[in-house]
């Protein structure tokens, strides 16, 4: 029977990746409402010395983002690159030995590209671009809760089966509501609770079974092997430094924070050759000294009218402007300006969307604005979800109204 | 492959326009939509059924960018056939003329028959409408394992209006996967996403239905010979972009932005008259689904957002006034 969750994160040369601290966040969320344990496993190419050479992240700086649970790498030298065919031949089998119930990933350019896939291999069910949950009252079943239609409705998908792949977006980790509890299972094993607190893993005992994690001058971390493990189909590496680990038989006997290495298979076939990261074609552009950035979407209505934005920004200090991606598949601006998903993230004191509908894609690259001013035709637009000030106008109308006014203040 | 011609495959779906569902209160019949307190108690079956008129549905746009490039790559090689394929009911069949149009040289409807008292579905679902059109779906309770099985959910009254809903990503790739079985298709194509429901998951579970390799959101494609490897680059977050050269046959989605998908040429148009689109039954290739959409209600207006009210002029100094009081302007 399965059990658990388990979430697969993404690894940065700082650390984790932002998307992947807020998956470990919302499954927290999810471990509360059932009490289950969590696992985070981490993907790349890991060097000697417990860091992931591509990435250099030192595993204990993940074991701070990580909050105290189980670490699992998986490395290998298919995974020094990304690509899908690599990340699901590595994880397929080891979420098939850990088998949780519900397996988290960031939704990201990574997370939707595999994802999918990997829910096949495990004849899972698959919910995508995940923004919250809820339990259904009756049977107490999970219902996830995602957007559609350019944000305007949502949706709630119910799985049909176990285990459940989610892949979730940064604001399901927002927790509205009652204050986040503690997971019971955390809380009695004495880990760290939480991304607020601070974790001091170096003096944090590990019980005497598991993977020692100690700190050396060259930040080295190496595992002694646990006694007793079990006869995997997972292929191991060989190296020293390297132990593997088994998964315990029972979720429940895991303590937190032990830390697991497996070594990713190699693919005999190599089907989709990682051929690198692009050069940059264009330096994106450089959003973090402005204090305003006023960006606009498809109700600009052409390139000709962009000069209005212009004029908009030209009133504020310190002011840049950028664009939504149905902008700049127009040709009207620059990719290098694009805020979203598969653009820029930007947090600016204050952002003005103009003519944008806040499509999840958008939204995800700006909410974290401190103050979002909106100002769009459709007073149903989604960006008004995230807004605090909304005006419903023609940009056309309104923008002019505004610089006609500043003329008559001058 | 050999000396065959190559074959490309894009899969097409009709979408409900978002403007459409945006528009006044909701659709046709005013609070059409209005299912804004589906209770657990009532159960998710109750969708209403809405009817749109046919100008509400279109093509998936991420589609037609990868339809254009379907036809970019016969240009290069004009050996090469395409098929259009799409699944839902026999509205579809528009989307799958207009693939026709703009040069697509075969065309394949996968249907799914709309259930008897059924409409569309919820609006998510573009090629919505399907449950079997003989009996009312397999519920968890048909599923092993199924972490959510109801010893209390009654047997389904035929000709009930049991959800009309949408087939899931899942479902949809099932039907593809099944129906291509004994098919062979060196390219596959589809969207990176399709704008109603905004999943971006159908390819990628066709290709590993298929066990083909798969990458999603390519920004550019180039390709040298028709037997492959096919050259991608593929979109990642912050804009960074990827480069992976795959093996054929394969499956790849398309992002917006890899071309300017044409209009269809009057020549075209006229061909496409006389081309005949292909029915297929695909309610016997659909599978036990995997997940169910229970739920689908438009969103509740914001709690934080203050609308400005009063004339323009009026509006602009109030926004002035919010920009000024908290810095961001000079006094």
């Amino acid at each position: 029977m399965s059990a658990g969750i388990a979430i697969i994160a993404e690894a940065s040369p700082t650390g984790l990746t932002p998307a992947s601290v807020k998956t470990i966040s919302f499954a927290r969320r999810l471990a509360d409402a059932t009490g289950e344990g969590l696992r985070v496993i981490i993907p790349g190419q890991r060097d000697t010395g417990g860091k992931l050479d591509n990435n250099d992240s030192n595993i204990f700086a993940l074991l701070e983002q990580t909050g105290g649970a189980d670490m699992i790498l998986i490395s290998g030298e298919s995974l020094a690159a990304y690509s899908a065919e690599a990340w699901k031949e590595a994880l397929a089998p080891l979420c098939r030995e850990l088998s949780p119930r519900f397996l988290c990933l960031p939704h990201t350019s990574r997370g939707w590209d595999y994802g999918p896939g990997l829910a096949i291999l495990l004849e899972a069910a698959l919910i995508g671009a995940v923004e919250g949950f809820r339990r259904e009252e009756e049977d107490g079943a999970f219902l996830f809760r995602r957007s559609i239609l350019k944000g305007q409705w949502q949706q709630e998908v119910r799985p049909e089966r176990w285990p459940v792949v989610l892949t979730v977006l940064p604001e399901a980790a927002v927790v509205n509501g009652p204050v986040k509890k503690v997971a019971s299972w955390v809380r009695a094993s004495g880990a760290i609770p939480g991304e607020a607190e601070t974790a001091d893993v170096v003096s944090r005992e590990t019980p005497p079974d598991d993977t020692k994690v100690k700190v050396g001058a060259a930040g080295d971390t190496r595992g002694e092997t646990g006694s007793g493990a079990r006869g995997t189909n997972l292929s191991f590496s060989s190296s020293r430094d390297t132990t593997v680990r088994t998964p315990p038989a029972t979720p429940s006997s895991f303590a937190p924070s032990r830390t697991a290495f497996y070594a990713a298979p190699a693919i005999p076939d190599v089907r989709c050759r990682p051929l690198g990261k692009l050069p940059a074609g264009e330096a994106a552009y450089d959003f973090s000294t402005a204090e305003v950035i006023i960006a606009t979407g498809q109700g600009i209505g052409g390139a000709e009218n962009l000069e209005l934005i212009d004029r908009l920004a030209g009133l504020f200090p310190k002011a840049a402007v950028g664009c939504s991606r149905a902008v700049c598949d127009r040709g009207w601006m620059e990719y290098r300006r694009q805020i979203g998903l598969t653009g820029r993230t930007v947090a600016p004191p204050l952002y003005i969307a103009c003519g944008i509908s806040g499509a999840m894609p958008h939204l995800a690259g700006m909410r974290e604005s401190r103050c979002i001013v909106a100002v769009n035709r459709d007073e149903n637009a989604a960006i008004f979800q995230v807004a605090h000030l909304g005006i419903v106008a023609d940009l056309l109308a309104f923008i002019p109204a505004v610089l006609e006014q500043t003329e008559e203040e001058a | 492959m050999g000396s065959k011609s190559m074959n490309i495959l894009v899969c097409i779906k009709q979408i409900l326009a978002p403007e459409a569902v945006s528009e006044g209160s909701g659709g046709p019949g005013g609070s059409v939509w209005g299912n804004d307190a589906p209770t657990a108690k009532e159960g998710p079956r109750n969708f209403p059924a809405p009817s749109f008129a046919d100008y509400c549905y279109r093509m998936n746009p991420y589609d037609e960018h990868a339809l254009e490039e379907a036809l970019r790559i016969r240009e290069q090689f004009p050996e090469a056939k395409i098929d259009a394929l799409a699944v839902g009911p026999d509205r579809c069949r528009r989307v799958l003329r207009r693939a026709l149009e703009m040069g697509a040289d075969r065309a394949v409807l996968l249907q799914v028959t709309p259930a008897a008292a059924g409409g569309s579905g919820p609006p998510s679902s573009g090629e919505a409408g399907a449950t079997h059109s003989q009996e009312p779906r397999p519920m968890s309770s048909g599923e092993p394992g199924s972490p959510h099985a109801r010893s209390d959910s009654k047997p389904t009254r035929p000709g009930s209006s049991f959800p009309p809903s949408a087939l899931t990503p899942y479902e949809t790739a099932a039907i593809i996967a099944a129906y291509l079985r004994d098919k062979s298709y060196d390219l596959i194509l589809a969207g990176v996403m399709a704008e109603d429901g905004m999943a971006g998951q159908t390819g990628q579970l066709l290709a590993e239905l298929l066990g083909l390799p798969c990458a999603t959101a390519v920004i550019s494609l180039r390709l040298l010979s028709p037997h492959g490897p096919v050259y991608v680059e593929r979109e990642e977050d912050g804009g960074e972009r990827s480069a992976y050269e795959i093996a054929l046959p394969a499956l790849l989605t398309i992002q917006s932005g890899i071309n300017r998908p044409r209009y269809p040429a009057l020549s075209h148009v006229l061909r496409a008259r006389t081309q005949e689109i292909a029915i297929v039954a695909a309610a016997g290739l659909r599978p036990v689904p995997r997940e169910r959409i229970v739920s689908c209600r438009r969103r509740g207006s914001s709690s934080q957002c203050v609308f400005l009210t009063g004339p323009l002029p009026e509006q602009a100094r109030q926004f002035l006034d919010f920009c000024r009081a908290r810095g961001f302007l000079n006094a």
